[in-house]
């Protein structure tokens, strides 16, 4: 009798102390029952340590967000894994609630997948798919009708070794979307490479010593085809780096989208557009830019970006993640259109020390008009402990809240920030179109999580998503581009993300808090094209669909 | 920062060793604080010599031994902190350094490697705690006023930083063996000049780290940015050229799988 009591106590102040929290771990009723597959635990090589992206989309058209999973297999059979998976958001009323749709859809990916792109690549209207994966990449077109076929060969977007990230953007402003792979390193299962030491021990080898792979660059030609425009974009003449990730937005407010690409243990690219010329033209300048590297000139592991507004200028931010006894680093935009490492002075760095970093983002989880940091973390080796390695195997996610110009700790006891995880990336998008942001993290060989986002405030949330409903428009939903909204005295710059996070897909939507009695936003867009569209007097909701017609 | 080389030049600093080894300098003072650090010399030396090579297993083992016969030995514990700190494990390392701190003779280079040792740990407040003693037990040392000025930097302090990186520096500006301390402290001043919007001041400050300390990988790096956002093109080219060649003396490691 006392035992079920102290139960029933026990059960009460757990309850009440997670409903509390700012983000509740809904996991178990969300309908997602996977642990991913990287390997095997402990992990013994290089190919085994990023774990499977994440893709945000609506799939079906109907108005939510649904998640796809790409997820890996194992050394011994790196092209039979248990497989990638689709799930479709049924949320009601009731709460967040998605369903495995994977069987029915025609997604057959048992190849080691790592990342996930998602972007109408044929501009039919639905949203594709293109999968990264350690052998050939997948495109997966969508059919319309809650099925995809492989439309790899078809689209000419094949391609071998090991891909990390991707990302659709239009660099060309054409109307269509083009492809950037990230590619990483070359490596043989079958043959892995010596071992390697670190901080004294014994560990597995890479990236040092393995062999860095270039990066791919398809252009669009039409009618969902594709031409590798490697060469012709300059791209190819950049030195290959290990490429983790990247983001596709106009870095440098010429109107032209650039692509920024973080690279592990080497300095990051900044492929900035020359326009004018016939077709893509890409121009590595990283250095010249100060973004590169640290800003003592040393490159970094940067596994995870996240683009943002920090300073209220209208330029993007970015923020990366990076190894253990090494900081993140934040590089904020200035108006001489280089980038400064700011890391100390916001005080970003030294509690970043004994993390592993991976996936990154700024986000408004807590309503209080700013952009706060969220990022997961998780050693790559599994003897890593404090001891060892002066960083845990095991980490917990860390969220950053703003405080004026800085950032701070935050609700760090709260339990989906107390418990350590073997976590690498994450995605945020509106799962239950309350208006808030919600949490997906993806987790080394363990469950994807749902966090749903619980925050009360009289501030009210709004998303804001894009649709080009031009004749002909190929790149609907607008990848890349940014919006600068006014809600009463406040200013917001947001972009719609192209890539970012770490090997995942964010929606294609945007989300701000805004003051409580406004009903009124003025939403300037500079569209991937250069273009600009004001948009004045918008009706505030949940949801806004800004629609640009001829 | 090159932690583990900086250190243990440092500790030969700390000792008042130019170059020599530590049996120089039993006995010596610190500058104004009057706390005589106790000489590390016989076998105690020989450990230190191995860490200075980067034998460390074999200095530990040679430690364990000196202390089996002599017991707990604040220097001995020191060196067994500093062995670990040259291998970038600085969890470990911490603990040395504590219990350094507890033992006798008082070795006050103990208090300065627990702030370094902290500080790369991420753990902020044992840094400046440990750094505070160390100043306390010899106010004359300038390393400690530069990782105290790093804190404040981090805690966005920029006035304190910047008094901590003038102290840093203005105690270390006659020591021809601390070069690489005025150098440092330099680098970071012309970090808080450029967050004020300085930028002419700052490329004084980085021209006069480059000049008194080549080495200072870094610096050149920064120097050929400022140069560069300031339309001296030619100087920084210079820099940029200046930066590789330091770089391919002194390759700064970078703390990823070696």
């Amino acid at each position: 009798m006392i035992l079920s009591h102290t139960i029933m106590l026990l059960f009460t102040i757990s309850t009440a102390m997670s409903s509390a929290d700012l983000m509740q771990d809904i996991t178990n009723s969300s309908g997602i029952e996977l642990s991913s597959t990287s390997g095997t635990l402990p992990s013994r090589e290089i190919l085994e340590v990023n774990g499977g992206g994440l893709a945000l989309l609506d799939y079906d058209s109907d108005g939510d967000l649904d998640l796809f999973v790409a997820n890996g297999a194992t050394l011994a059979d790196p092209e039979h894994g248990p497989g990638s998976r689709l799930y479709e958001n049924i949320s009601s009323e009731s709460g967040i609630l998605f369903k495995d749709v994977t069987p029915g859809s025609g997604i057959r990916i048992s190849r080691w997948a790592m990342g996930a792109a998602a972007g109408d690549h044929d501009g039919d209207g639905q949203v594709d798919l293109y999968v990264t994966c350690y052998g050939p990449n997948i495109l997966l077109r969508n059919l319309g009708d809650g099925t995809f076929e492989d439309a790899t060969e078809q689209a000419g977007v094949g391609t071998t070794g090991w891909s990390t990230s991707a990302a659709f953007g239009d660099l060309d402003a054409d109307g269509d979307l083009d492809l950037f792979v990230v590619n990483y390193l070359e490596f043989d299962h079958e043959q892995p490479p010596a071992r390697s030491l670190y901080k004294g021990h014994d560990v597995m080898g890479g990236p040092h010593g393995l062999p860095a792979t270039g990066d791919v660059l398809f252009e669009n030609i039409g009618d969902g085809r594709f031409r590798n425009a490697t060469e012709s974009s300059g791209l190819a003449e950049v030195e290959p780096a290990y490429g983790l990730n990247l983001a596709i937005l106009d870095m440098n407010g010429d109107g032209h989208l650039d692509v920024l690409v973080g690279n592990d243990s080497m300095p990051n690219h900044l492929l900035l557009q020359e326009p004018g010329g016939d077709g893509i033209r890409l121009a590595e300048s990283g250095q010249s830019h100060g973004i590169a590297s640290n800003m003592d000139g040393h490159d970094q592991a940067t596994m995870g970006i996240a683009v943002g507004d920090i300073n209220g200028d209208a330029r993007p931010d970015f923020f990366t993640t990076n190894f253990s006894s090494d900081t993140n680093t934040l590089h904020l935009a200035a108006p001489d259109g280089l980038w400064d490492d700011r890391t100390m002075a916001t005080g970003l760095g030294l509690r970043s020390r004994s993390m592993l970093g991976w996936g990154t983002a700024f986000a408004d989880l807590d309503h209080d008009g700013d952009e706060d940091l969220l990022m997961v973390n998780g050693h790559v080796y599994p003897q890593a402990t404090l001891d060892s390695m002066d960083s845990e195997y095991l980490q917990p996610p860390v969220f950053m809240e703003r405080d004026g110009s800085r950032f701070k700790t935050s609700r760090a006891t709260e339990h989906w920030l107390a418990t350590p995880h073997r976590d690498r990336t994450l995605v945020t998008g509106d799962l239950d179109r309350d208006g808030d942001l919600d949490l997906i993290i993806g987790e080394l060989n363990g469950p994807v999580r749902i966090l749903q986002n619980n925050i009360e405030t009289d501030r009210r949330g709004v998303i804001i998503g894009l649709l080009d409903e031009r004749e002909g428009a190929g790149d609907r939903y607008a990848p890349g581009a940014r919006l600068v909204i006014s809600a009463g005295d406040e200013k917001f710059t947001r972009w719609i993300p192209g890539g970012a996070c770490f090997q995942s897909t964010m929606p294609p939507e945007v989300h701000i808090s805004i003051p409580p009695g406004i009903e009124m936003i003025d939403v300037e867009v500079s569209w991937p094209s250069g273009e600009r569209t004001a948009h004045k007097r918008v009706p505030v909701s949940n949801q806004i669909l800004l629609r640009r017609t001829d | 920062m090159k932690p583990a080389i900086t250190s243990l030049l440092l500790l030969l600093l700390l000792q008042g060793c130019r170059g020599g080894t530590p049996e120089e300098v039993s006995g010596n003072e610190t500058r104004d604080a009057g706390i005589k650090i106790p000489a590390i010399d016989g076998d105690l030396a020989v450990a230190y010599r191995l860490i200075e090579e980067g034998d460390t297993g074999p200095a530990r083992i040679r430690l364990r031994g000196w202390m089996d016969t002599h017991g707990e030995d604040a220097r001995a514990l020191f060196l067994f902190g500093l062995a670990y700190h040259s291998e970038r494990r600085y969890a470990r390392s911490t603990e040395w350094f504590r219990r350094s701190l507890d033992a006798t003779p008082v070795y006050p280079p103990s208090a300065h490697f627990l702030g370094w040792s902290s500080y790369y740990l991420g753990d902020v407040d044992t840094s400046i705690e440990a750094f505070g003693r160390h100043i306390k037990m010899t106010p004359g040392e300038g390393d400690s006023h530069y990782g105290l000025g790093l804190l404040a930097l981090d805690a966005g302090d920029l006035e304190e930083a910047e008094a901590r990186f003038n102290d840093a520096r203005r105690l270390q500006l006659d020591r021809p063996d601390r070069i690489d301390g005025v150098s440092k402290a330099l680098v970071r001043m012309a970090e808080l000049d450029e967050l004020q919007g300085n930028r002419n001041t700052a490329r004084l400050h980085l021209e006069e780290a480059v000049k008194i300390d080549p080495d200072r990988v870094e610096a050149w790096h920064r120097l050929a940015r400022c140069c560069r956002r300031l339309g001296d093109d030619s100087a920084a080219v210079d820099a940029e050229q200046q930066h590789a060649a330091a770089l391919r003396r002194n390759t700064p490691r970078t703390g990823f799988p070696e």
